[in-house]
């Protein structure tokens, strides 16, 4: 679904504005982003976690130019999903 | 990381606090948000939220493994996995920490090794350099040996005019430039036949285009990305080369200045008559002086007009009535040149011998004038090699 359905479908079932729905998304989104970047974990019961995690600095080799390059360590956003979303995932699988 | 764990009820307190919301209200709107997201993913639906990310499904291929339990083999089927892909915005805020590192080439054939191999020419050329500087201070520490002169000192001598170091701080110029080009295929010019000519040029000493050009040589050659090697191997051989010139002209330089006084002598070796006077030259006094000086340099110098005499007492020395009558030591040459018939030998002046004191054009004396004191001295060298 796009953002903009998303934002309809959130306007419809809470009874605002689309504008409205938008704007509370968006400060919803910002608090998530400022949360994760204090280096806190959220976590949504029933669905999953969303963690920071380190990826260590590694020495990685150009495949065709054979040039090695040493990149360096970073923090990214993880999401982890819980073992209940993971077998009503698992259900699904029928269909593919 | 932290230990924080945040749920859906403390997200929603934190957007109470900040919308005009109550915290009701804004726990039904965080536990929406999230439902949308999973309805969407179950069926199969990928949602992508502005500013935070993407949550889609990815599958995950099925693969043979091992029952923990009994040991036999298994499959583990294939399924959907949830997928999250944070926004690039998300992505920078997170990693804020380690924003300031940047990938690194490293390797061989990289920018890293190119660096030291441009530092390896560098470091060489500066020990050259100081080859270079050792054997010039050795050179002119010889020359001054040679000369009989007072030491020059081993820095580049001060401008004292005598031909040989007027022409060996020469080379030294004329040298560097040649390692400066870095392309000497004629290492063999020795440029010791060009200033041969001109043994009284400006004795400006090479000093600062020397030093300049041992400066500009580290520049200039970080801009020159030429192997080590080959760069070592070029400056061997002019440093052999210059240095067998260098003792070669030593004593070509010496063959050389024979000629000149021979040059210079020959107005001095007619005899001083004293025909007319010298009244001549010297007529044209204070509207020319620079000519009047040059005739004086190039003529016979007859002295036929004096302005006292001495008498040679014991202990006495032309150097102190030169000193006396024309205020400087060096014109005594004169004093002798007038009295030749009388004195034989400068160094044994008859004791008791009356000598007449010439008089000396202004201009011939002339303090201020440098000439006249090196021309004096000059007059002196050809007395010396009579």
């Amino acid at each position: 679904m796009t953002y903009k359905e998303l934002v309809d479908t959130f306007s419809s079932k809470m009874n605002v504005s689309s504008a409205n729905a938008d704007e509370m998304i968006q400060l919803l989104v910002k608090e998530i982003q400022s949360q994760l970047s204090d280096g806190k974990t959220i976590g949504i019961q029933g669905f999953g976690a969303l963690e920071l995690k380190k990826k260590e600095e590694r020495l990685s080799v150009h495949p065709a130019t054979q040039v090695r390059t040493l990149i360096p360590p970073k923090l990214v956003v993880n999401f982890k999903q819980s073992s209940l979303f993971k077998t009503k995932l698992k259900d699904l699988k029928a269909n593919d | 990381m932290t230990k924080d764990k945040l749920t859906i009820v403390d997200l929603a307190s934190l957007l109470s606090s900040k919308v005009e919301l109550s915290q009701k209200n804004s726990e039904e709107y965080v536990k929406l948000f999230f439902e949308l997201i999973e309805e969407a993913l179950l069926s199969k639906d990928q949602v992508k939220i502005k500013n935070l990310g993407t949550f889609k499904l990815g599958w995950i291929e099925s693969r043979k493994s091992v029952d923990v339990n009994t040991g036999e083999e298994i499959t583990i089927d294939g399924y959907f996995k949830t997928v999250f892909t944070p926004d690039a915005s998300l992505k920078d805020l997170v990693n804020a920490p380690f924003a300031h590192l940047e990938p690194v080439v490293l390797g061989e054939n990289t920018e890293a090794a190119a660096v030291e191999e441009e530092l390896a020419p560098l470091k060489t050329l500066n020990e050259q350099a100081d080859e270079i500087k050792s054997i010039l201070s050795a050179i002119h520490s010889m020359d001054a040996v040679e000369e009989s002169a007072p030491e020059t000192k081993t820095e580049i001598p001060a401008p004292e005019v005598s031909e040989e170091p007027a022409e060996t701080e020469h080379e030294p110029a004329e040298i560097e430039a040649e390692i400066e080009s870095e392309q000497e295929t004629e290492p063999g010019t020795e440029p010791g036949t060009e200033p041969e000519a001109e043994p009284e040029t400006e004795p400006e000493v090479v000093e600062t285009p020397l030093n300049t050009e041992l400066n500009e040589e580290k520049p200039s050659i970080e801009s020159v990305k030429k192997k080590s090697s080959a760069l070592y191997i070029w400056f061997l051989l002019i440093l052999i080369l210059a240095s067998a010139g260098f003792f070669f002209r030593n004593q070509l330089s010496e063959l050389f200045v024979a000629p000149d006084p021979v040059v210079v002598v020959e107005p001095v070796l007619v005899d001083t008559i004293p025909l007319d006077t010298m009244a001549a030259p010297i007529d044209t006094v204070a509207p020319q002086p620079v000519d009047s000086f040059l005739l004086w340099m190039g003529q016979n110098r007859k002295y036929t007009e004096f302005i006292g005499q001495e008498k040679m007492e014991n202990g006495n020395r032309l150097t102190l009535i030169s000193l006396k009558y024309y205020g400087a030591k060096e014109f005594w040459v004169y004093i002798y040149e007038a009295n030749k018939a009388e004195i034989p030998n400068f160094d044994r002046i008859p004791v008791g011998k009356v000598i007449q004191i010439p008089k000396l054009p202004a201009y011939v004396i002339d303090l201020k004038d440098a000439r006249c004191v090196e021309f004096a001295q000059t007059v002196f060298e050809h007395l010396k090699a009579k």
